[in-house]
C-alpha cells in the first residue's frame, strides 16, 4: 500500500539545519496496521506530514527519498492532485480533538463536508451519511447530535467524530497520530478498541503513530522504533518485543513501568535526546548506547537486514550477528 | 507498624459554580463536590499512591493537604497536628515547611528567569535558614544529589533539557528537608527514555532521606512500580484500597477492574484490547444517586442506585466501597 | 526537551543578542538614532544656542529658512531651530516621566489585581474603566484648570489619567503567570506575597511592561502637545505652544511656523513607536518567529 524509501526532511531555520528525518524506510503491507513509535524529536510526525504533503515547505524540504503509495509518487505531485488524494484516499486523525475541529460549524456538517467535497454529494446525502458514520463510532443519538458543536462533546466523544470523518469516504490508508495522547486511560481503551474494529470492518491499512509501547503492542503488525530522525529497527510486533535487535529498543522496553507485572529496578537509558540542529555524528544513539564502540560516533549504520523484513540500523546488527 | 505521618479524616472540598443569568432564582447553589468523603493514613517511610482518572479529585486532594486550599469540611493531621484549620500564618508556615511538592510540567515548575542554583535555594531564602553561605552549600549539595554537576548550578532552566529540569525541581522540594512529598504526574510530561531515570531516582533520594511519599497519577504502571499502597478515586471518593500487589493481583471494585483491564500490555502475545467499560465520566455537577459508579458498571444491581455503599474493610488491608461485598 | 549546549557568560551574550535582534528591525534603529540625537540636542541646548530662548530679536522677525537661520524665525525674531532644540525638553522630560508614573501606577495595580481577583480585582478593573470612559483631554482640562498649569502638573496628569491601558495587560499578564506552577510552588515553600510580586510576578513581565510603556509615550507626546497647543500649560518654549502662536501668522504665508514644530511633534512620536516595535521584537523574540517557533517544535517535538 505504502512504501517509504530513504525519506529524510530537514528544516532550514535561521538558527541551523534541523534534520528532523533522516534516511528512513519503511513499507506498510495492505490492511496492516502500522505502528511508528518514538519520543519527542524521534521524526514520527514530521514523516506522516511528508507522507501527506503538510509539511511547511519555505522552512521545510524533502532532501531524498521516495514516497509510493499504491504505485504512485506522492512527493512529486502537483498540489492540486494531492489535494484529491489527501481527505479523500489517504486521511488523517489528530492528537488534540479540541483544535483538530471548527468550533463554530456544526459536527455533522464537518463530517458531511468531505464527502461533499471530494465525491461530489448533495449536502442532504452527505448529511445522512455523516450521521450514519457518527453511530457506526458509537455516538448514540447521532441525528440530534450532528446539530451539535464540538464542544458539547467530551474529548472521547470528539475524537470519534474525529474518526468518523476521516472514514467517510471510505479512505485506503488512515494515519492516527497519537490519537489516544491526551484521553483518560478508559476512553482511552475505547477508542483503541473502536479503531480496532473498524479496520477489520473496513479493510484499512490504518498508520499509527505513538510514544506508547503499550499501545503499539496491542495494536499493531509492523512496528517501526524511530529516535532522533532515525528509524532504529522495524519488526512484526511479534518479534520486536521478544528479541529487539536494536540497543535503543532494547533499552526502552527495559526502561518502561509495567502493569502487568512487578519489576524490582528499572533498567535505565541515561543522557537525554539529542538536539536535531547539531545532532551527534554517526549513529545518532551512540552517546546513551551502552554498547558504542568507535565505529558508531563515526559512520552512520546502515539499514541492516537482519532476517527477512526485519532491519535494524545498528552497526552491530550484521545478518546473523545478534547485538546482545 | 511506622507512625502516621499524614491522616485525612473525611475531607470534603466542594467548588461553588456561578450561576448564569437563568439560574438565579434556582433554589439550590450548585456545588462540585471535587473531593467528597475522602479519608486515609500514611505511615512514615511509604509511599501511598492515589490513582484515577482526571476530574476523579486526587490533584484537590493534593493541594488541600499542601495548603494551597482550605478544606470545605474534614481535617488533615500531619504528625497529629491539624494544619488544615484556619491557623496564623506563622503556625501553618513551620508545618507546611515539611511537606513540599513536584509537579507535573518540568519547565513550568521553574522560574525562567531564576538560576538553577538560586531556584533550589530560594526555600532556603524564604525560611530564612542558617546564612548566605550555608545555603548555598546545601544547595549545591543537593543539586549533585539530583544527580546534576556544579556547572549546571549556574545555568537558567531553559538551557536544561525536561529530565534535568524535573530534577531541579526534586532538588528543591528536598532542601528543606521535608518529611512528605507530594509528587504530581512528576514523570508524565517526561520522554520515555527519561521516565526511569527519574523513577529510579525518586526511589533512591526517598531511601537516602528518609522521604514518605504521595504519588499521585493516572499511570497505573508508574503506580505498580513505585508504590506500597494505592487508593483508587472516582468522581471525589475512593473506591478502593490496599497494599500494591493486592491491588493488581486481586482488585475488587469493578472501576478498578475495568482500568487495570484497559491499560494497554506491552506484550503483543496478550492481546486484549477490548471496551472495558462504556460511556464516560458523569459531570461532577449532576452526580449519580447512590453509588456515583452505578452508571457505567457492569455489575450493576438495583440497590446500586439508591444507596450509596459504605468503605469498609473486606480483607485485612483490603478496603473497598461496592454493594457486592457488603453481606 | 531536548538537550541544549551550554552558555557562558549570560549577560554579556544576552546584551549582544539583544542588540542583534534589536538592530533587525530598520525603522527601529532609525527612531533610536533620532531619540538619541534629540536627547543630545535637548541637553546640549545651553551649549548649542548660548542665548536665553525667551528673547526677543525684533530686527528678524518672520524669516523664512535660509543657511543663517535653517528653519526661519519666529513672530519675535527667534531662530525657530534653537526654539526646537530648547522646545524638546519639556516634551521629552514629560514623556519620559509621564511614563514611568504611569508604568509605575498601571505595573501595581495590575499585579495587584490579577494576584488577589476577586473583589479587589473587580474594584480595581472598575476604577480603570471608569478612567477610560472619561475622555482624557476634558478630564485634564478640568484638572489643570483647578489645580493650575505648570509642568509637574501635567506630568503628573498625564501619567494619572493614563494607567489603565497598562494594568489591563499587567493584569492579563499576571493571570497567565499564576496559572504556572512555579507560582504555586512559591506558595507551597511558604513565599509571602511580596516576594511572588515582586520577586517572581513582576520580574517576569518587566519585559512587556518596557515594551508596553514605550508604546505609550507616543500618546502622552500628543496629549502634552495638545495641552500646550490649547495654551493650557504656558511653558514659554514648547513646540506645542510654538503651534499655537503660529496660527495667526498663517494669512501671512509663515508656513514654516506651524511646520516645523509640528513635524518635531510627529516625528518624536512616531521615533518611540518605532522603539517600541524594535524593544518587542528584541525582548519577546519568541513572538516575533512565530513561524519558526511552531516548526522547530514541530521538528523538534514530533
Amino acid at each position: 500500500m505504502l512504501s517509504v524509501a530513504d525519506l529524510t526532511v530537514n528544516f532550514y531555520l535561521e538558527s541551523g539545519i534541523v534534520s528532523a528525518v533522516n534516511h528512513v524506510s519503511f513499507d506498510v503491507r495492505k490492511r496492516s496496521s502500522f505502528g511508528i513509535v518514538g519520543e519527542s524529536g524521534s521524526g514520527k510526525t514530521v514523516t506522516a506530514l511528508a507522507i501527506m504533503g503538510l509539511l511547511p515547505m519555505p522552512p521545510g524540504k524533502v532532501d531524498s527519498g521516495t514516497v509510493l503509495f499504491k504505485g504512485e509518487e506522492l512527493l512529486s505531485k502537483a498540489p492540486n492532485d494531492m489535494r484529491k488524494i489527501r481527505g479523500n484516499r489517504i486521511t488523517m486523525i489528530y492528537q488534540d480533538p479540541m483544535t483538530s475541529l471548527n468550533p463554530v460549524l456544526r459536527v455533522g456538517f464537518q463530517i458531511a463536508e468531505s464527502l461533499m467535497v471530494h465525491e461530489g454529494l448533495p449536502y442532504r446525502d452527505a448529511k445522512s451519511k455523516a450521521i450514519e458514520l457518527m453511530g457506526l463510532t458509537g455516538i448514540s443519538a447521532a441525528d440530534k447530535r450532528a446539530e451539535d458543536y464540538p464542544h458539547q462533546f467530551s474529548g472521547g466523544m470528539r475524537q470519534r467524530i474525529m474518526i468518523a470523518m476521516a472514514l467517510a469516504t471510505k479512505p485506503d490508508l488512515l494515519i492516527a497520530d497519537e490519537p489516544t495522547t491526551a484521553l483518560d486511560v478508559i476512553t482511552q481503551a475505547q477508542i483503541l478498541a473502536l479503531l480496532k474494529r473498524l479496520q477489520a470492518e473496513y479493510g484499512l491499512t490504518v498508520i499509527l503513530i505513538t510514544h506508547d509501547l503499550g499501545i503499539v503492542a496491542e495494536l499493531c503488525d509492523d512496528i517501526m522504533v524511530m529516535y532522533a530522525g532515525h528509524a532504529m529497527e522495524r519488526a512484526t510486533a511479534r518479534e520486536l518485543y521478544s528479541e529487539p535487535q536494536n540497543p535503543y529498543t532494547r533499552g526502552l522496553l527495559e526502561s518502561i513501568t509495567r502493569a502487568d507485572k512487578d519489576i524490582k529496578r528499572l533498567n535505565s537509558i541515561p543522557g537525554s535526546i539529542p538536539d536535531l540542529i547539531k545532532p551527534p555524528k554517526g549513529c545518532r544513539f551512540h552517546t546513551r548506547c551502552p554498547m558504542v564502540f568507535d565505529k558508531c560516533k563515526e559512520d552512520e549504520p546502515p539499514d541492516f537486514e537482519v532476517a527477512a523484513n526485519r532491519f535494524s540500523k545498528c552497526w552491530l546488527a550484521t545478518a546473523g550477528r545478534k547485538t546482545r | 507498624m511506622n507512625e502516621t505521618l499524614l491522616a485525612v479524616d473525611n475531607l470534603c472540598k466542594y467548588f461553588p459554580v456561578k450561576k448564569s443569568l437563568s439560574e438565579v432564582f434556582h433554589p439550590a447553589d450548585k456545588v462540585v463536590k471535587a473531593v467528597d468523603d475522602v479519608s486515609f493514613t500514611i505511615a512514615k517511610g511509604m509511599t501511598f499512591g492515589l490513582v484515577g482518572e482526571s476530574g476523579c479529585g486526587k490533584t484537590t486532594t493534593s493541594k488541600v493537604i499542601l495548603g494551597l486550599l482550605k478544606p470545605t469540611s474534614g481535617r488533615v493531621l500531619f504528625r497529629g497536628m491539624d494544619v488544615s484549620g484556619n491557623h496564623s500564618k506563622k503556625e501553618s508556615r513551620q508545618y507546611h515547611r515539611e511537606i513540599q511538592a513536584v509537579f507535573q510540567d518540568p519547565a513550568g515548575s521553574l522560574d525562567p528567569r531564576m538560576t538553577i542554583g538560586r531556584i533550589v535555594r530560594e526555600p532556603l531564602d524564604i525560611n530564612n535558614e542558617g546564612d548566605e553561605r550555608t545555603r548555598d552549600e546545601v544547595a549545591r549539595k543537593m543539586v549533585e544529589a539530583v544527580g546534576l554537576t556544579q556547572e549546571q548550578y549556574d545555568r537558567y532552566p531553559h538551557e536544561l533539557s525536561g529530565g534535568q529540569q524535573q530534577r531541579v525541581a526534586i532538588a528543591r522540594a528536598l532542601a528543606l528537608h521535608p518529611k512528605l512529598v507530594i509528587l504530581d504526574e512528576p514523570v508524565s510530561a517526561l520522554d520515555m527514555s527519561v521516565r526511569a531515570q527519574i523513577l529510579n531516582l525518586l526511589k533512591d533520594l526517598q531511601k537516602e532521606f528518609a522521604l514518605t511519599y504521595l504519588f499521585v497519577s493516572h499511570d497505573l504502571s508508574v503506580v505498580r512500580y513505585l508504590c506500597d499502597t494505592v487508593s483508587v478515586m472516582y468522581l471525589g471518593q475512593i473506591v478502593e484500597s490496599c497494599e500494591t500487589r493486592e491491588l493488581f493481583e486481586n482488585p475488587l471494585h469493578p472501576y478498578t477492574e475495568a482500568l487495570l483491564g484497559a491499560v494497554p500490555i506491552p506484550d503483543p502475545s496478550n492481546r486484549r484490547i477490548h471496551e472495558p467499560l462504556s460511556g464516560t465520566i458523569p459531570s461532577p455537577l449532576n452526580l449519580p444517586t447512590g453509588c456515583r459508579f452505578h452508571t457505567r458498571c457492569p455489575s450493576y444491581m438495583e440497590i446500586c442506585s439508591k444507596v450509596e455503599p459504605k468503605f469498609i474493610e473486606i480483607k485485612s488491608g483490603h478496603f473497598v466501597s461496592c454493594h457486592l461485598y457488603f453481606s | 526537551m531536548i538537550e541544549r549546549p551550554g552558555k557562558t557568560q549570560p549577560h554579556f551574550r544576552s546584551a549582544v543578542k539583544f542588540l542583534r535582534l534589536y538592530s533587525r528591525d530598520r525603522s527601529a534603529v532609525f527612531g533610536l538614532i533620532f531619540l538619541a540625537v534629540l536627547i543630545s540636542a535637548a541637553s546640549l541646548a545651553f551649549a548649542l544656542f548660548p542665548v536665553d530662548p525667551d528673547m526677543p530679536n525684533l530686527a528678524s522677525t518672520l524669516l523664512p529658512p535660509s543657511p543663517v537661520h535653517p528653519i526661519g524665525t519666529d513672530y519675535i525674531g527667534r531662530d525657530q531651530l534653537m526654539l526646537i532644540v530648547y522646545g524638546a525638553r519639556p516634551s521629552l522630560i514629560i514623556a519620559f516621566a509621564a511614563g514611568a508614573i504611569l508604568a509605575l501606577l498601571g505595573t501595581i495595580t495590575g499585579l495587584v489585581a490579577g494576584y488577589f481577583g476577586g473583589r479587589v480585582d473587580g474594584s480595581i478593573m472598575r476604577t480603570a474603566d471608569i478612567f477610560l470612559t472619561i475622555p482624557t483631554l476634558p478630564l485634564v482640562l478640568l484638572v489643570v484648570a483647578v489645580l493650575g498649569p505648570n509642568l509637574i502638573n501635567v506630568m503628573l496628569i498625564i501619567g494619572l489619567t493614563g494607567w489603565p491601558v497598562m494594568t489591563r495587560i499587567v493584569r492579563a499578564d499576571t493571570i497567565s503567570l499564576m496559572k504556572r506552577d512555579f507560582i504555586e510552588i512559591e506558595k507551597v515553600m511558604g513565599a509571602g506575597i511580596r516576594r511572588i510580586l515582586f520577586g517572581h510576578l513582576f520580574p517576569n513581565q518587566l519585559n512587556s511592561i518596557l515594551v508596553y510603556t514605550s508604546l505609550s509615550i507616543p500618546v502622552v507626546i500628543l496629549t502634552e502637545a495638545g495641552l500646550e497647543f490649547l495654551g493650557l500649560a504656558p511653558i514659554s518654549v514648547s513646540w506645542g505652544f510654538m503651534l499655537n502662536t503660529s496660527i495667526s501668522y498663517w494669512i501671512l504665508g509663515a508656513w514654516w511656523l506651524s511646520f516645523f514644530p509640528g513635524l518635531a511633534i510627529f516625528s518624536t512620536a512616531l521615533a518611540f513607536y518605532f522603539v517600541s516595535d524594535g524593544l518587542k521584537a528584541a525582548l519577546n523574540p519568541k513572538q516575533r518567529r512565530r513561524q519558526e517557533s511552531l516548526v522547530v517544535q514541530l521538528a523538534e517535538r514530533k
